[in-house]
């Protein structure tokens, strides 16, 4: 009865998303459809805000870990799902006729990212992941008479399937050394024999699992999908697919790592109490598994693969995935300095990464949406004709960037913070170059929407960018990216508290 | 506390605002808006200069209040006898800039947002004592820089706006490495202490009992992260060889933001070298203070050289940039008292000289729609323009002797006094130095008599075919270009005939900041 407790969040989406699906049957009243959509939304988080408490505890016997690591990634889930649910609501790029199905999919596709971010036992963590992946597959491919849709969708569902089968094989190897099916219990196998000779079938296992951790939050080399997948996929479908299973698997990948693979945290008093120190909470790696450095070079060559790639690009969509595997990998670089500060700065540019990621696609599906495509040709001269989108969009460029004073130069700069802090000096300057490289193609967007004139006419009978709602959402995340650029106190102080459940 | 270094940053803010809510078609409300909202910093900057207390080494006019508790960063600002200069060069170059955009033609509204972003960052890049909010004001500064020189510059100006960009970033991009590394060092050899972003109580560590490992070289801590830092700064002066963005920055900028360029921006190199390098880390600046010699000799001579063979007039104007920044490396780097106020000096003098300068080109190109001292056909581009307008020479004949170092003006002091400081301490390499001088009048006065003296053969430019055919008469100095040029002119022969004030001004900091260097 407590397990199912913990779990009622989901179990509230998993009603609310069948409810959305047959209700669409019979009422086709976009309204409907959104609002009790966004309904089951509040209704999980408001149960999420009664269920939540610091102390951290094991349902279903240690299926899922509910703890406040998990909690803050449900509550940062439902918030994104809910920013998307409002991007999809005037966006064209979704048929009317099928928005009931879309609504359904994507809440049912939420209670998948929920399960990745608390999974606790390798079984769980494979359903949860099949059931993001098998969701998202459908929803890359919702434009189902385009073919760049159904393409997307096609590669997305190979490749898919090659990650899954390698992380479940891997995942037999690690229980075939430790015979521990949970995350904790691997974690108890590694203090219980602490000077074990480890065979390198743990290697291998790790490895094939991290790929299909990997391939989640589009890691080189499992990144390929990303950008055809973006291309093609539906505008809001690929602003979803940047952030919001990206930061299920990224919990996942901290909660593997973390609490798998290290050994106990020490001097968790001064992390906790807010001051910062980023030496005083860290874990250090299972003897003789030095996975971090394994994540280093994973990290670095994400970092040159996305922002190398996205140079060359033409299409804004595709330089939003490039830029989304870039970010991966700066993410990646907070995991391998093994500190607190590490894991907070993650913790951190998950949620601003969110903010600048969705709004930067939020205009691109408006732009798609009036003149029928997202290449930087039709980019051009939005500042003569909607001057707040191209401002509101500047913005997003230079956040996503790293460039104060806005919320994502905060996010790197956490993260740099963190990695000198255990004297990574070599990872830190590489990081730095490659947001200087990354510069380049956001500022080729930014170029074409200021320096240019307008290439594209306006199509006959389309009243441009009218929304208002979504000017005044759009609005809303580009002055939250400059109010978190230069107040993010209140925001980091909840992050360390939730940072408690991995002090032993 | 009085808030006058805030109010000083945040107003154009508030004028920005202002003129972001104003219609696109009253534009020259928004002009006066932005004439206003620069006044105000001016006039504050110099109730500032007269009530600055110059007896005094320290910190004055600080404001101080937490802002990120957590990382002990604090909204920290102060001026001493550094900045105080500079703040006030800021302040007067920015407001006369304004009347020098007054021909802005496109997207009025968007440009003078632009500018005023651009002021408070340079402002606050002067008055920032807190590390983190100086780093924010120096990137902050790049956005509207982008924009300004992207948007509204000359034929190739996305190539100019964003070379500038990459490079600045870079730059900046190591700079924050740098300062994250002091700020975790700060925490004291045994790591226990509260790590500080406080530039002035970075001063008073010792930095070199640690060392740091990168890609498996064990480094000298203070060293490295000296070059961390010098990167930075030095893209910004620039030191050669970091100072290919600068030709294509200030030839392709529109007029004003050239004069920003010279008169400002670069200034922010020398002063953070000032303010951070030789301020935190005097024995790794100590260590490679030869090295700097030998830079700011090589920006002299090879700024110089560069100058002498541009047939771009603003081309010749921004090497002659490259030049005069030398010679506040040169001055800097001997660590001797007198060259260091040469340098200081310098840093105001040449503000003055080269926004005048770069004014007087715009003068030129409004008229004449080109700016070629000689064509690619070989003809002179204004030749014997002091027949036709010897109100121009005259204003230009001030600012090329300004530049050359002629007794009785700006430039011939500062140069005087960083001579004098460097031959005391390395007399072969000053002797070589010197040489600049030479050669910064003979580029400038064969650029003189090529675009003045002589027969009257000026060309004018067609907008429309690009063709070049005989200018007829040229009109003078407006009086709009006399309220820029005038102040500025004054300045130079102010100071050339009494610097003593403004040495005060800077004299117990400097000594302050010297006594650590035996």
């Amino acid at each position: 009865m407590r397990s199912l407790f913990g779990v009622s969040p989901v179990l509230v989406l998993t009603f609310g998303s069948l409810f959305v699906l047959l209700a669409g049957l019979w009422i086709r009243s976009k309204a409907f459809q959104f609002w009790t959509s966004i309904l089951t939304l509040v209704a999980a988080l408001g149960l999420y805000c009664t269920i939540s408490s610091h102390a951290s505890q094991d349902l279903f016997s240690g299926m899922i870990s509910h703890d406040p690591f998990s909690i803050f990634f449900g509550v940062f889930l439902l918030a994104a799902v809910a920013l998307v649910f409002v991007q999809s609501y005037s966006s064209e790029e979704i048929p009317s006729d099928r928005r009931s199905e879309y609504y359904a999919i994507i809440l049912a596709l939420t209670t998948g990212m929920i399960f990745m971010s608390s999974a606790n036992h390798f079984l769980l963590i494979y359903l949860a992941i099949e059931t993001v992946s098998i969701l998202s597959y459908c929803l890359a491919g919702f434009h189902r008479e385009n073919s760049k849709s159904v393409e997307a969708s096609m590669k997305y569902v190979v490749y898919g399937s090659m990650a899954s089968a390698i992380m479940i094989f891997g995942m037999s190897l690690i229980f075939g050394v430790t015979g521990q099916y949970t995350l904790t219990g691997i974690r108890e196998f590694f203090s219980m024999t602490p000077s074990l000779d480890l065979p390198l079938l743990m290697w291998v296992g790790v490895v094939m699992t991290f790929a299909g951790l990997g391939y989640k939050v589009s890691a080189a080399p499992m990144h390929m999908w990303t950008p055809d997948v973006y291309e093609g996929a539906p505008t809001p479908v690929a602003a979803l697919l940047s952030v919001a299973p990206k930061a299920a698997g990224m919990a996942l990948l901290i909660r593997f790592f973390v609490v798998g693979f290290s050994q106990g945290i020490v001097g968790s008093d001064v992390a906790i109490s807010g001051s910062f120190d980023p030496s005083a909470l860290g874990f250090y790696v299972t003897q003789a598994f030095n996975w971090p450095y394994f994540l280093l070079i994973s990290s670095v060559f994400t970092m040159f693969v996305g922002n190398l790639a996205a140079l060359g690009q033409t299409s804004v969509k595709r330089i939003l995935a490039y830029s989304s595997i870039a970010h991966a990998g700066y993410m990646l670089m907070g995991l391998t300095t093994q500190t607190g500060a590490g894991l907070a700065a993650i913790m951190f540019y998950i949620v601003v990464y969110c903010l600048m990621n969705v709004g930067a696609f939020w205009v691109v599906g408006k732009v798609h949406d009036t003149l029928g495509g997202d290449d930087l040709l039709h980019f051009k001269g939005l500042v003569q004709r909607r001057p707040l989108y191209a401002v509101c969009m500047i913005i997003f460029l230079f956040s996503l960037t790293g460039l104060p004073p806005f919320a994502g130069f905060v996010g790197k700069y956490l993260l740099f913070a963190a990695t000198l802090g255990r004297e990574m000096y070599g990872l830190a300057i590489i990081a730095a170059f490659n947001s200087v490289i990354s510069l380049y193609y956001y500022m080729k967007i930014a170029k074409a929407m200021v320096f240019e004139a307008p290439q594209i006419p306006f199509p006959e009978g389309k009243t441009p960018f009218e929304s208002k709602s979504s000017m005044g959402f759009i609005v809303l995340l580009a002055g939250l990216n400059v109010v978190l650029g230069l107040y993010w106190e209140p925001l980091m102080n909840v992050i360390h508290s939730m940072l408690s459940v991995f002090v032993a | 506390m009085s808030h006058l270094l805030t109010y000083m940053i945040f107003f154009p803010l508030l004028g920005a605002v202002a003129i972001a809510f104003t219609p696109k078609t009253k534009e020259s409300m928004i002009k006066w808006i932005a004439a206003i909202s620069t006044a105000v910093p001016l006039v504050l900057s110099l109730k500032i200069i007269t009530s600055f207390d110059r007896l005094s080494a320290g910190m004055q006019f600080q404001e101080k209040f937490s802002w990120i508790q957590s990382l002990n960063v604090n909204y920290h600002l102060g001026i001493d006898g550094i900045s105080v200069l500079l703040v006030l060069l800021t302040a007067l170059i920015s407001f006369l800039a304004v009347f020098a955009s007054w021909n802005v033609k496109k997207m009025v509204k968007g440009y003078f947002t632009m500018y005023l972003l651009l002021h408070v960052g340079m402002m606050g890049v002067f008055c920032a004592l807190d590390f983190f909010l100086f780093y924010v004001f120096w990137e902050v500064m790049l956005l509207p820089m982008y924009f300004l020189v992207g948007i509204w510059g000359g034929e190739r100006k996305e190539y100019a706006a964003i070379k500038f960009f990459l490079y600045t970033l870079l730059g900046g991009a190591l700079m924050l490495l740098g300062i994250i590394a002091l700020y975790m060092y700060s925490r004291g050899a045994d790591g226990m202490g509260i790590p500080s972003f406080n530039m002035v109580e970075l001063a008073t560590r010792d930095w070199t009992q640690y060392t740091i490992n990168l890609f498996g070289w064990e480094l000298p801590f203070d060293k490295t992260v000296w070059w961390l830092l010098f990167i930075g700064f030095a893209i910004k002066v620039p030191i050669f060889p970091f100072h290919t963005w600068l030709p294509w920055a200030h030839v392709q900028a529109p007029t004003a933001v050239s004069v920003i360029l010279a008169g400002v921006l670069l200034k922010m190199g020398t002063y953070g070298l000032l303010r951070v390098n030789f301020s935190i880390l005097p024995e790794a600046t100590q260590y490679f203070s030869y090295a700097l010699v030998i830079v700011g000799i090589i920006n002299i001579l090879y700024g110089a050289l560069c100058a002498m063979a541009q047939t771009d007039l603003k081309k010749l104007v921004a090497y002659s940039s490259v030049s005069h920044m030398g010679y506040c490396i040169l001055g800097m780097a001997v660590l001797k008292p007198d060259a260091m106020a040469g340098a200081v000096l310098q840093m105001f003098n040449h503000g003055i000289s080269a926004a005048m300068m770069f004014m007087l080109v715009g003068v030129l190109y409004d008229r004449f729609h080109h700016r070629y001292i000689v064509t690619p056909q070989g003809k002179l581009g204004f030749g014997g323009l002091a027949q036709r307008a010897p109100m121009i020479t005259a204003a230009w004949t001030v600012a090329i002797f300004a530049g050359l170092g002629l007794p009785g003006l700006n430039g011939f002091i500062s140069e005087a006094l960083v001579f004098i400081g460097a031959f005391q301490a390395y007399k072969t390499e000053t002797m070589i130095a010197t040489l600049g001088v030479v050669l910064g009048a003979a580029y400038l006065l064969w650029m003189a008599q090529r675009v003045f003296l002589g027969p009257y053969t000026a060309l004018h430019k067609d907008v429309e075919t690009g063709e070049l055919h005989p200018a007829g008469d040229v009109p003078e100095m407006t009086l709009r270009e006399w309220v820029v040029v005038a102040p500025l002119g004054a300045l130079c022969l102010f100071i050339g005939v009494y610097p003593q004030p403004m040495l005060n001004f800077i004299r117990e900091t400097l000594g302050k900041l010297l006594e650590v260097y035996n």
